[in-house]
């Protein structure tokens, strides 16, 4: 390695250094402020989308409400009460058009769901993340790179795939900035996937844990593609740890099971 | 008639007087009584611990409470106001109201009926005497979620107590159940066919069904958890090839329908209340009979949303979805035909109409943030925060507890023969309202912000926003204890309600008005022929 790269890779790492500085202080980036993903961005619009639709029930209700309190309260003047108590033709419509409505929006979601599901094809990382009592080990197969109790580090801009297990009780991984929440169970893989901006996310386990539940945070760092390589140069040395496989009781490796998962969903 | 009925009532003399008699009662009258005081004690409990909760949240540097102990106090608070004040109020006035409504002298099981009442004593104690035992109470939430719950780690007794009071809780539950279908079924006076059936009775056979299915799978899986922890066996353990989500497919076939068996006899009650302050017969009779079955056959196809984070396939989670929102279109039509039922009335604002109407307002936000959390995409992003908690204490408390105020304000006469102020009622109505509206409004903020749920501490972006809920819970608090002194103040004055307090008769009929305030202890004097 040459005097030049190591420059390199140190200002890039001072550069995240930085970042992370400044992020950590900042508050939760969430979804629909600042969407820091294509999941996210999806997400988010999906979400407008159905709210759009679920606004005017919420105002048809409420005016009605107002309206029958003001209009139809007893002022003491003797007003007869009206006699009618069926509406057949009323009483299908409140009922077929919030049903074509519900059934609608649900519709619409399905292919945001379906790419949030299966899009993210030819990841170029994956990262196994293990939930523990508490804190998250992520490993980094393609790097053989194990980390703990850290900032998870990923390269901005490319489909990162995250396969997420626990080693003792469900956890939950939850990135709002992000737009991802998936469980981590012991003995099951679930999975996840994004293409996220540069940035610093903060989340933390939505999965009732046990006694430190409110302190196994997540801090997540997307880097640009340099200092992602400079950060993997930084932490390639470190040994490797065995196969996560023993862990899981599946039988046959994390990776056959993995790949056998994705043949399926693919 | 009030003379007649009364002599017959002396006909009848109590083997037992004063402690022993209630102690001792089948009465379905005194059964009710029993479970609504029972409710509103541990409403307290219940209540405190809310407290207490909220109090630790103010500042997230405080930890007041240790990490262990708030995890305590938040199970314990869900279950004891699921289990031991919402199923207990509403089996409380169930037990009350049915037998009168459909001109019954009694429940079809009367010992039966004492039994599924006074089963909740040891379940009530073993929850509370939990908290001082080795380890303290269970932590795993109310759903008590495996691995959490599984021996190793919780090894205390404290979730072996919480299962065991659970079990307990759900054979009164499926025994409770059985009795109020067999009663509505077979027990109707002469001449009262099904579509004569007063709503609330129809929402309480919706909701017994709903308890007789859901309740056994519920003890199952909690005999299976049991059976995890103490018989070595592996219903959820992945390294004996058992697997932690069929507990929680299995939790939430009960969960579910656990939510629309906590607010089905409200929605039966306020069909009775704002037809009657509005001065007009129900809108809709048959739309909100057929809505209430819908929801009872649609809640049960719905339980996985709770688990669209969980790693359950896409299909799951495509239908799931789809038939969550599906149930919001009987829960519509039920929230217009109430407001139709008002419409063209002259309505009267009384206390329990006040909670009526406002039951309407908190009802609909909570249904709505309920749809939103059936879209997917939008689950995924606030699944397990606070919104979530926002969501379900709307319905809850703005939906359950709200129509839990309105059936109190408006039967108290006709239980108790006193009316309730109706000065401190507005009181207790314009506190609670804000104050409900107040503590769970911004958590839907909070919870798209990013704030976890079940957390004893956060981070310090959040501290404003909780400090502004923490303090609305004082007007809560101040509801509930002005609720309480107002009826301990009713309880000391004479017996003044007249049996039709709120001429109700001049409507439409309804024979729980028909009789003394309070009824006699053979209800009717003669029972009474329905045309």
């Amino acid at each position: 390695m040459n005097w030049a790269m190591i420059w390199l890779f140190q200002s890039a790492q001072q550069a995240m250094q930085a970042a992370a500085e400044q992020g950590a202080a900042a508050p939760t980036r969430n979804p629909f402020d600042a969407p820091g993903s294509n999941v996210a961005r999806l997400a988010a619009a999906e979400s407008w989308h159905a709210f759009l639709w679920v606004i005017p029930f919420i105002l048809i209700a409420f005016i009605l409400l107002v309206v029958v309190m003001v209009r139809f309260r007893d002022k003491g003047d003797g007003r007869q009460p009206a006699k009618f108590h069926e509406n057949n033709p009323l009483e299908f419509a409140w009922t077929v058009i919030p049903a074509i409505v519900v059934a609608l929006v649900a519709l619409h979601s399905y292919p945001v769901l379906h790419f949030m599901e299966y899009g993210g094809n030819n990841p170029a990382v994956n990262v196994e993340v293990i939930g523990h009592q508490w804190f998250w080990e992520y490993k980094y197969p393609q790097y053989g790179i194990d980390i703990s109790n850290d900032t998870l580090v990923l390269p901005a801009n490319q489909v990162v795939d995250l396969d997420l297990t626990s080693v003792d009780v469900i956890h939950g991984f939850y990135v709002p900035g992000l737009g991802i929440q998936e469980d981590a169970l012991p003995g099951r893989l679930t999975n996840q996937w994004f293409k996220a901006q540069a940035g610093y996310y903060k989340g933390q386990c939505t999965q009732l844990c046990g006694v430190n539940h409110g302190q196994m945070l997540i801090d997540v760092q997307v880097v640009p593609d340099n200092e992602f390589q400079a950060w993997l140069e930084a932490h390639r040395s470190q040994p490797a740890l065995p196969a996560p496989s023993a862990r899981l009781h599946l039988p046959g490796g994390f990776m056959q099971y993995r790949a056998a998962q994705k043949g399926i969903n693919q | 008639m009030s003379t007649q009925v009364a002599t017959l009532g002396e006909a009848h003399p109590r083997q037992y007087h004063g402690l022993l008699d209630w102690l001792t009662t089948t009465d379905h009258k005194k059964i009710g009584i029993m479970y609504l005081v029972f409710a509103l004690i541990n409403g307290w409990f219940g209540g405190s611990l809310a407290g207490l909760i909220r109090l630790n949240l103010y500042n997230p540097d405080w930890h007041i409470i240790s990490p262990a102990l708030y995890n305590q106090l938040m199970t314990m608070h869900a279950t004891i106001m699921i289990f031991l004040v919402l199923m207990t109020s509403f089996a409380g006035l169930g037990n009350y109201l049915v037998p009168l409504m459909i001109g019954a002298r009694d429940m079809a099981f009367p010992k039966l009926n004492a039994f599924s009442f006074w089963i909740m004593i040891p379940a009530a104690l073993m929850l509370y005497g939990s908290f001082f035992i080795a380890g303290g109470a269970a932590q795993g939430g109310w759903w008590s979620y495996p691995p959490l719950s599984s021996l190793q780690y919780a090894p205390g007794h404290g979730e072996d107590l919480w299962i065991l009071a659970v079990i307990l809780l759900g054979i009164g539950s499926i025994m409770g159940a059985i009795n109020f279908l067999v009663t509505i079924i077979d027990m109707r006076a002469p001449g009262m066919s099904w579509t004569k059936l007063p709503l609330f009775v129809w929402s309480w056979l919706v909701t017994a069904w709903m308890l007789l299915l859901a309740l056994p799978v519920l003890s199952g899986a909690m005999i299976m958890l049991l059976s995890d922890r103490w018989l070595s066996t592996g219903f959820y353990r992945p390294a004996l090839g058992g697997d932690p989500l069929l507990y929680q497919h299995l939790f939430w076939f009960f969960g579910h329908p656990e939510v629309y068996i906590m607010i089905l006899p409200g929605f039966g009650m306020l069909s009775h209340i704002i037809p009657a302050m509005s001065r007009k017969k129900v809108f809709g009779y048959k739309g909100m009979m057929v809505a209430l079955w819908a929801i009872g056959v649609i809640g049960f196809m719905v339980w996985a949303h709770h688990m669209f984070t969980a790693g359950i396939s896409g299909a799951a989670r495509m239908w799931f979805s789809m038939a969550s929102m599906a149930i919001s279109v009987p829960t519509g039509v039920k929230i217009y035909s109430w407001l139709a039922s008002a419409w063209g009335g002259v309505i009267r604002f009384t206390t329990a109409m006040k909670f009526a109407l406002g039951f309407i307002f908190t009802f609909v936000i909570g249904g709505l943030s309920g749809l939103m959390l059936a879209v997917v995409p939008f689950d995924i992003q606030v699944h397990n925060t606070y919104f979530v908690v926002a969501h379900f204490h709307y319905v809850l408390v703005g939906g359950s507890v709200m129509t839990l105020f309105a059936g109190i304000y408006f039967w108290f006469p006709k239980i108790t023969g006193r009316m309730l102020s109706e000065k401190m009622g507005s009181w207790v109505f314009w506190l609670f309202f804000i104050g409900m509206n107040w503590v769970f409004m911004p958590m839907h903020l909070l919870g798209i912000d990013g704030m976890s749920r079940r957390v004893a501490t956060y981070r310090p972006e959040f501290k404003p926003m909780n400090q502004f809920i923490s303090e609305g819970f004082i007007f809560m608090l101040i509801a509930g204890l002005l609720f309480t002194y107002s009826i301990l103040k009713a309880l000391t004055q004479p017996k003044d309600a007249p049996d039709d307090p709120w001429d109700t008769q001049a409507i439409e009929r309804s024979l729980e008005w028909e009789t003394a305030s309070p009824p006699p202890a053979y209800n009717f004097a003669e029972i009474p022929q329905i045309r």
